[in-house]
């Protein structure tokens, strides 16, 4: 899957984790946008990675040997590309 | 008396620095000592303020005076807080305006503000019998209403390092309201130790609070794991020169001890097992989870732990045992002095630590908060189209776990998606946010044993 793709999917499944912690998008989703700012807190984060496993199929913070904790959106995004199955 | 302990602080010492300034010990103690006394002496005192400066001046001041007294935590819904506070049947309130119209209250009811105006005497003496006031604090919930347990300050205190001259020279930054079992925990720490306590402004997002405490110069925090992976997600999180960093609350993972080791390797990393039912607990101080089997045979000051037949951790405190769950019939001990904590322990392959599974009734922890599968089902199955249901926590690398829930549906339910949506929304009607589940599969028969019992494994 090409990062365009891989970005869209994440960016639905981010919009789908706000709906269920009753929240609404506090900063447009770009690469730089500080995760913490756009209005998901950690139960939220943990509903978008559960929601994006059900997606993708995998869930790249179980995955990694030393743990990364991502600051913005498109270090996120890069974790799921890194993580992906078949990109290792 | 913990206005008498921080009368042998010197008076300019600053107990806490909120955004208005510092309050130094002169000014805690001015809080009016008279009208404390007059109001609250020898009386069952409720507590409903909702901001942590005023909480930590009216828990210092009526500390030694009311016989016992209750901290009311926010967030909770009416019948909560009245159910509550029926359950500790106080004689007075302590609210301020924002928080109870005094006037529809049939319990005699006195605003925070009138206590705080008003200088005293500051030489006064404390003439009084000095009274081991009982505080009560909600656990962190089980099914139903939170329980009430009574604690002392010292049951309280009684894993907190007192050493004035190490004190002194720390900042903590305060994360958690006091009325929490852990923001309770860091506001004696830092009030015994002689340290200063940082309190940022209620409203602030945690990227505020940290700014704050980056420019306070906080160099000590307490936290759960999950709000220390949040604040790892914070950029500026980094410039705070932590010299102490304490994990308490959720069990600690490798992962997030070895992540805060390699970002601030000056720092001491301690992580803390202890429970509000326990009311004692341990630390360990090597950044590695769970703890060494040498515990067992010679374990940390002041409490012997065993492990029973079940794998559970079993504690006792060798001090006082004043622990009791309020308007409970029974006692939490064994015939031994020990409180079964409920925690599942495993040696690992070199024999030399134990680590922690889970609980033993299944109860999963998300972020802090204990959640039992069998409430969750029970309100699954009330939902049509829903024939059976099981729950069970799902690993999270963000909150420990999530609740995860398998449900078998009636064949008359074809659109799934659309099922989804309505289940989740009756969910949040009836459940708290941690506890709606995150994740939902749809399985053709939820599994059980032989006795007809939905069969429960760690997964």
């Amino acid at each position: 899957m090409e990062i365009p793709e891989l970005t869209e999917r994440i960016n639905n499944a981010f919009h789908l984790a706000l709906d269920r912690r009753k929240g609404s998008l506090t900063a447009e989703l770009t690469t730089d946008t500080l995760l913490l700012q756009t209005g998901l807190d950690s139960l939220g984060f943990a509903i978008l990675v559960t929601i994006l496993e059900e997606d993708l199929g995998y869930d790249p913070f179980v995955m990694m040997e030393d743990p990364v904790y991502p600051t913005t959106f498109g270090e996120f995004i890069a974790i799921y590309s890194q993580y992906m199955p078949g990109n290792a | 008396m913990l206005s008498k302990t921080i009368s042998s602080l010197p008076l300019e010492h600053v107990l806490w620095l909120t955004p208005s300034g510092p309050v130094t010990v002169r000014e805690a103690l001015q809080m009016a000592r008279s009208q404390i006394i007059n109001n609250f002496l020898n009386k069952r005192v409720a507590i409903y303020l909702c901001d942590n400066e005023s909480l930590v001046k009216t828990i210092t001041s009526i500390d030694g005076v009311a016989e016992s007294a209750l901290l009311i935590p926010q967030g909770l819904s009416t019948e909560a807080r009245q159910t509550m506070v029926s359950k500790f049947s106080p004689d007075v309130f302590i609210t301020s305006e924002n928080e109870l119209d005094c006037s529809f209250s049939d319990i005699p009811c006195i605003y925070y503000s009138t206590l705080s105006s008003g200088a005293s005497q500051l030489a006064e003496e404390i003439r009084q019998p000095e009274i081991s006031t009982r505080w009560v604090l909600p656990t962190s919930g089980t099914t139903g209403p939170p329980k009430l347990v009574a604690h002392s300050i010292d049951s309280l205190s009684r894993s907190i390092n007192k050493a004035y001259l190490k004190g002194r020279n720390y900042r903590w930054g305060l994360l958690f309201d006091v009325t929490r079992f852990a923001g309770t925990q860091v506001f004696l720490q830092s009030l015994f130790a002689g340290s200063t306590l940082v309190i940022p402004d209620q409203g602030d997002d945690l990227e505020g609070r940290v700014t704050f405490f980056i420019n306070t110069g906080v160099n000590a925090c307490s936290a759960t794991p999950t709000m220390w992976r949040r604040l790892l997600m914070l950029p500026r999180f980094r410039e705070l020169k932590l010299k102490q960093i304490t994990l308490g609350g959720e069990i600690s993972d490798q992962h997030v001890l070895s992540t805060l080791k390699q970002i601030f390797p000056d720092a001491r990393i301690v992580h803390i097992y202890a429970s509000t039912e326990a009311g004692v607990g341990f630390s360990i101080s090597d950044a590695i989870c769970g703890f060494p089997k040498s515990f067992i045979a010679d374990p940390p000051p002041g409490i012997q732990l065993r492990i029973n037949e079940n794998g559970i951790l079993c504690i006792k405190s060798n001090t006082t045992t004043d622990q009791q769950y309020l308007g409970e019939p029974g006692s939490l001990y064994d015939n031994n002095g020990f409180i079964d904590t409920g925690d599942v322990v495993t040696l690992n392959g070199d024999g030399d630590r134990y680590h922690f599974l889970g609980r033993v009734n299944g109860a999963i922890n998300v972020g802090g908060n204990k959640v039992h599968p069998e409430e969750i089902e029970a309100v699954a199955v009330g939902f049509p189209g829903v024939r059976m249901a099981h729950a069970y926590g799902k690993k999270s690398a963000f909150v420990g776990n999530v609740v995860a829930i398998d449900l078998s549906l009636d064949s008359s339910i074809v659109n799934i998606p659309e099922f989804k949506g309505a289940f989740l929304d009756y969910c949040s009607t009836k459940l708290a946010d941690f506890k709606i589940p995150a994740s939902i599969r749809f399985v053709d028969d939820v599994s059980s044993n032989l006795t007809g019992k939905i069969s429960r494994g760690s997964k």
